[in-house]
């Protein structure tokens, strides 16, 4: 009996053993494809998760007794668009509520889950007589069917929306894990009056816009201003008698102070994470070194050198590296340096120049401002410098601040027009999605984010 | 035609060799069980157990909320007193479960100690000179939560091979009911197996008799795993910004009703270790809220596993 030719190659001697080999394979390519044992047979493997929002209910608050409240009704307002804006919540339309889904104070399971909603925000809001508020919110996991959160605020009545972001970042830590960043303020330069003869002002807000104030009345321009991470208080550059010189800004009385006087001008101030010292450029001869100083001006220490033009430093969180800019390799690069200025690294590479680096709150991400044949963006990169990435692009794109949890950075975009240019602060996200313009009263740059306030 | 066959034998004879070998060879291991010794116990303070009020809370804890500063020209200070929230009303008993099989719960669970907090609540700051939000303080109590009725554990059945105590010294035609019902069952024929469990005091194996954790995954089918786990990604979803989240793997404990629906869902001892990281637990919740999702969560469970409740383990990647 002969074989047909075709098996020929498979009995012989290399075929033999080169089907054994695949044999002696198969077990373990079965094993690689099905999840891990876990002693009762292989767990259910599911895998591919999508990177989607969370589907949560917010229905209106109400008063104690569930009638309409009109504050009640903001307040869910504000909460809502604090995670919606997130771009890590789905707000579900309140229109497709099923009627009187809350019987005594208990979600109807079956109500909630019939719309996809995995979370439900309850409350209610008393006025308590002289102008205080109770506001009462509860979350609860719908597709657990129990209660997760619930917590009762007093308040001024004034103070409703800072109700609505504390509330918005109880919501956020339990179901994303970590602190939000509703109850926050941005501190920023308005712009206002002709392109010629601008009046720049400091100014100050809630992250969301709301709760605008100016600081300062714009007899002399601002600039550059910085939260202190650990104190209400801001540093900003101010060109009082035209000299740009850094200030410090007290919140709390609304008094203002030169944090010193050193060489020609001082320029971009930045904090150390405890408050306590601060980073700024000081000009010398055509050059500018990076120096640090005490929080009250004293006890003056160089960085670096003033042979380069070396400005805009920032700290890492844990206060051991500083990220600055430096013309030291011919062009504006970003550079990392201990904290005592040793160690100085180039981590820049691509095409253009890089500036104004700002240090993750996380620790993860430096952002920056990137400009070259292709125009202005704004960008991330790693502390290392790998891994960068293009966030946002325009005509002019600059002063990227990140958010207390690193999770979104604030810049302002200038666009031309006709009789100047327009100014407008806008959020993203790290991964480049869900931009969104920071409604402002006037023209507005340079944000700096401020730590949570609670 | 002899020496063709004889050569046709031997290479037959060294293929199945072969493969006997090979199979010996590469047969998988069993996977050695992971010991309850390696595995860090955590107490997860998290949603599970959000009436505990054991979890910081910036917001509800006093302690994290800066003393308020208020500013020297507010028209109104801001003052807050104490409250407390009352509970509300006492829920309805939620729907019994479609398992006709599972007993009723007797009466509902007291609720648990309302936990009191004391958030501060900051106002905004007034027009300039800019103020920092004053921060005034409240009392808060966590309002009861509703909890299902927890179902009295039923009472043990007595072992059919109990013996009552007899007379020991029985006068001869007692009529002593015990020394009667002995004597009957002397009488009676052994006509069924014996009943009784191993004694662990008494020196019994206790993993002599079947696992007590069994879940059904081993009656699964690889088929049957690919389908329930496809039916569940659509409900899957991550934070894919959570620092981490691409090393991410949770494994859950499912437990589904006669029906085929997920009545509940927890973490496997295996992962609770990873519990304490916020990231793991939020990520580990969502995997709970998606095999619980009406949406998913009836299972396509093969006929013969209907009809019962099941328990099997899943196992949740990115």
């Amino acid at each position: 009996m002969k074989l047909p030719a075709r098996f020929l190659p498979i009995l012989s001697r290399r075929g033999v053993l080169g089907a054994g080999a695949a044999l002696s394979l198969l077990p373990r390519l079965a094993r690689a494809q099905t999840a891990p044992a876990t002693g009762n047979g292989p767990a259910i493997s599911v895998s591919g998760a999508q990177n989607a929002p969370i589907p949560l209910a917010i229905p209106l608050f109400t008063d104690p007794s569930g009638a309409a409240s009109d504050i009640g009704t903001q307040i869910a307002g504000v909460i809502s668009d604090d995670l919606g804006h997130s771009g890590l919540f789905r707000p579900i339309d309140p229109s497709s509520f099923v009627p009187n889904s809350i019987a005594n104070g208990v979600p109807v399971w079956a109500n909630w889950s019939i719309l996809g909603a995995q979370a439900l925000i309850t409350g209610d809001v008393a006025d308590q007589g002289g102008g205080q508020l109770r506001v009462e919110f509860r979350l609860w996991s719908i597709t657990q069917q129990k209660q997760v959160q619930g917590t009762a605020y007093t308040t001024t009545a004034a103070n409703w929306r800072r109700i609505a972001h504390i509330i918005g970042d109880v919501v956020y830590q339990e179901l994303i894990g970590e602190s939000g960043y509703f109850d926050s303020r941005v501190a920023y330069i308005s712009e206002a009056g002709p392109v010629t003869s601008p009046v720049r002002r400091l100014a100050v807000m809630d992250y969301d816009g709301a709760n605008n104030q100016f600081l300062t009345d714009g007899s002399s321009m601002a600039l550059s201003p910085q939260f202190n991470p650990t104190r209400q208080q801001l540093a900003f550059v101010s060109f009082q008698g035209n000299n740009p010189r850094v200030y410090l800004f007290d919140l709390q009385s609304g008094s203002q102070s030169l944090v010193g006087s050193f060489g020609e001008m001082t320029i971009g101030p930045r904090f150390s994470p405890d408050g306590n010292s601060l980073l700024m450029s000081v000009s010398h001869g055509g050059g500018a070194a990076i120096v640090k100083v005490g929080a009250s001006g004293g006890g003056m220490t160089e960085l670096t050198d003033y042979t380069s033009i070396n400005v805009t430093p920032s700290f890492s969180p844990d206060g051991s590296q500083i990220v600055f800019n430096s013309d030291r390799d011919g062009n504006q690069q970003l550079f990392v340096m201990g904290a005592d200025g040793s160690g100085a690294k180039r981590i820049s590479f691509g095409d253009g120049q890089y500036a104004e680096p700002a240090w993750s709150p996380r620790g993860d991400l430096i952002a920056y401002t990137r400009w070259g044949s292709g125009g202005f963006s704004i960008g991330v990169m790693q502390p290392d410098g790998s891994g960068e990435r293009i966030l946002s692009q325009g005509f002019l794109v600059e002063g990227a601040t990140f958010c207390p949890n690193g999770r979104v950075i604030m810049f302002y975009r200038q666009t031309p027009t006709e009789d100047g240019h327009d100014s407008r602060l806008v959020t993203i996200g790290i991964d480049g999605f869900n931009e969104r313009l920071v409604d402002t009263p006037t023209n507005a740059s340079d944000p700096s984010w401020s730590p949570l306030l609670s | 035609m002899y020496f063709g066959m004889r050569r046709s034998g031997l290479i037959s004879f060294a293929i199945h060799a072969l493969l006997i070998a090979a199979a010996l060879i590469v047969l998988p291991t069993p996977k050695i069980p992971t010991s309850a010794d390696d595995e860090v116990s955590v107490q997860f303070v998290g949603p599970s157990q959000p009436q505990t009020g054991e979890k910081p809370n910036k917001v509800a804890a006093p302690a994290d909320i800066p003393v308020p500063h208020i500013a020297p020209k507010a028209p109104t200070p801001k003052i807050t007193k104490p409250i407390v929230a009352p509970p509300p009303p006492p829920p309805p008993p939620p729907p019994a479960p479609k398992q006709p099989a599972l007993p009723k719960p007797p009466a509902p669970a007291p609720p648990p100690p309302p936990t009191v907090q004391a958030p501060s609540i900051a106002p905004p700051t007034p027009p300039p000179p800019p103020q920092p939000p004053q921060k005034t303080t409240s009392t808060v109590v966590q309002p009861p939560i509703p909890l299902p009725p927890i179902p009295q554990p039923p009472a043990p059945a007595q072992s059919a091979t109990h013996q009552q105590h007899v007379v020991k010294t029985p006068v001869p035609l007692s009529s002593a009911v015990l020394n009667t019902l002995q004597d009957l069952k002397t009488l009676q024929k052994q006509d069924k197996p014996p009943t009784s469990t191993y004694n662990p005091d008494a020196g019994g194996a206790p993993n002599g008799g079947g696992s007590p954790n069994s879940t059904a995954n081993s009656r699964l089918s690889g088929a049957d795993r690919n389908a329930i786990g496809a039916h569940v990604k659509p409900c899957w979803s991550i934070d894919a910004g959570a620092p981490g989240v691409s090393t991410f793997s949770v494994f859950l404990d499912v437990q589904t009703d006669a029906s085929g629906t997920v009545r509940n869902a927890t973490i496997d001892p295996q992962s609770q270790a990873n519990m304490t990281d916020p990231y793991y637990n939020a990520y580990a919740q969502r995997a709970i809220s998606a095999v619980m999702n009406y949406q998913c969560a009836t299972l396509p469970l093969p006929p013969y596993m209907l009809g019962q409740p099941q328990t099997f383990v899943f196992q949740f990647s990115p």
